[in-house]
């Protein structure tokens, strides 16, 4: 085995890997401590973070015991996402045009997930869908972000959860975008020295990922003056 | 290309956009940052300024009136003093110029009160017609002073109503007295009309003149300070107080006003609906 694949692996399993409880760490610590923010959308946002820990644990283990879990991705990845956005969705008012422009990404998801899938066959990542995600984030969370600059209020943006919440997956959307349209490409032609390295950098994006939605249950409730 | 090469590009590509993320989300929070401060510093400069604006008014009522007070007393006196027919003419002009300019104090000041909302109504009950008799006499002699018309007609007020009749009067007053100092020739009509129903009486007064008339942007006279004609070669002096401050009252008795252009000249009214009382409740 090459020695770069083994220390890619143990900085993968030993380090990066144990990141994906940073944000139920958070959400934990901010029930024991107390006196944090807990916007309306929050409960729903725990259920879907618990669910996607869950699925990523699953894909761990079946990964560990050298089984193909590519299709558990093919089946779990698009009901996170629809989670995520139903969350986004939560985050702001209702009215009939966000219904549609969220609804119709969602849709577009779907569709992403199910010609992804005969694309790239049950034994490799389903590109389409993932490169479709990202781009979702990145869009809905840069015109969420701007809103919430020109939004007349007096609270700093970096005391909202909601400001973490889109960062995070602003940073995710646009830190996997090029990863996630070209990991096939790499499983093809990257030699088994080198393969693991574009996920360890991966893993380095949905770590600053995490931290940010962790954030996201550790903000302050505001204190009067 | 080698594979090294693409991997190095592939991080390369990935470390260059987190990073341009990374920046674009510091801009984000710091231009935010700097437009919350920017509205606070703004919000205590207000709250300074509104500070500095209560203490001139609490200044003003001593400052400004109480000397005007004790000049025109004074002049009272001086007229009572036997003075030459030279000296009484200069007392006059001293007494009107004392008169014109407590008027433009109080109205400064029932402006300031207006604008913060201290200005209260002290309604009574009051048999209007009285006032109206009052102000048809001051104005018509002032209206006949510069050769113009006067005419006055209001209905016989059998019933009180229940108003602060100071300030209404105080009202019509200012709309008499534009009407005669913005018309140079022709005449003035003062008419009031009064619709009693279920104890409520609708009054409406109007004030028309043959005036030089209204200028094309006049909503804005409604603002404080406002003019006409603005220029130092104008016909008439004053501070443009009186209009707002009609505007002010009556938006406080709950009224109406308006105006209109006429062919020649200007309607200006003010509608406004009163309680009224049987006679006997004047006592």
């Amino acid at each position: 085995m090459p020695k770069s694949f083994l220390i890619c692996q143990f900085i993968l399993n030993n380090v990066l890997d144990p990141l994906v409880l940073l944000p139920m760490l958070g959400f934990a610590w901010s029930r024991i401590r107390g006196g944090f923010e807990r916007p309306r959308w929050i409960g729903p946002f725990v259920m879907v973070v618990a669910f996607d820990l869950l699925q990523g644990i699953v894909f761990t283990a079946m990964a560990y015991r050298h089984l193909n879990n590519q299709w558990f991705r093919h089946v779990f990845d698009p009901l996170v996402f629809l989670g995520i956005l139903w969350i986004l969705f939560l985050t702001q008012p209702s009215s009939r045009r966000r219904r549609w422009q969220y609804f119709s990404c969602g849709a577009v998801g779907i569709v992403a997930a199910v010609v992804g899938f005969s694309l790239n066959t049950m034994h490799f990542r389903n590109a389409l869908f993932t490169s479709v995600m990202s781009l979702a984030f990145l869009t809905f969370c840069t015109f969420e972000l701007r809103r919430m600059l020109l939004l007349d209020d007096a609270i700093p943006l970096e005391r909202q959860p909601v400001f973490w919440l889109y960062t995070g997956l602003l940073i995710l959307g646009s830190g996997t975008l090029i990863f996630n349209a070209i990991s096939n490409y790499f499983l093809h032609v990257l030699p088994k020295s080198l393969i693991l390295i574009p996920w360890v950098v991966m893993s380095c994006v949905y770590s600053i990922h995490y931290v940010f939605i962790a954030k996201v249950f550790l903000c302050r409730n505001p204190t009067s003056s | 290309m080698q594979e090294p090469h693409l991997v190095l590009i592939f991080f390369l590509t990935t470390v260059v956009v987190v990073m341009l993320c990374w920046l674009a989300l510091f801009s984000l929070v710091h231009a935010k940052g700097r437009i919350i401060r920017t509205q606070r510093e703004m919000l205590e400069a207000e709250r300074r300024l509104r500070l500095k604006h209560d203490a001139f008014t609490q200044n003003a009522h001593h400052e400004l009136r109480t000397p005007l007070q004790v000049i025109s007393g004074n002049l009272e006196m001086l007229r009572l003093m036997d003075p030459s027919p030279d000296q009484e003419k200069v007392i006059a002009q001293a007494i009107g110029a004392t008169q014109r300019l407590t008027t433009l104090v109080q109205r400064l000041l029932d402006l300031a009160a207006l604008a913060d909302g201290t200005l209260k109504l002290h309604p009574a009950l009051t048999n209007l017609g009285t006032h109206f008799a009052v102000l048809a006499r001051d104005f018509g002699q002032s209206a006949l002073a510069k050769g113009l018309g006067f005419e006055a007609r209001w209905p016989p007020m059998d019933r009180p109503v229940l108003c602060d009749a100071q300030r209404l009067e105080q009202i019509v007053a200012c709309l008499l007295d534009n009407a005669v100092a913005f018309t140079p020739r022709g005449s003035i009509h003062f008419r009031v009309e009064g619709t009693v129903h279920a104890e409520r009486c609708a009054l409406r007064i109007e004030v028309e003149d043959t005036g030089i008339g209204l200028p094309d942007d006049w909503a804005r006279l409604l603002q404080p300070f406002e003019q006409g004609d603005a220029s130092l070669t104008r016909a008439r002096c004053g501070l443009g107080v009186g209009l707002p401050m009609v505007a002010g009252l009556v938006a406080l008795m709950h009224g109406r006003l308006g105006f209109e252009r006429l062919p020649i000249g200007t309607l200006a009214w003010v509608e406004v609906d009163l309680e009224t009382r049987s006679t006997e409740a004047l006592g």
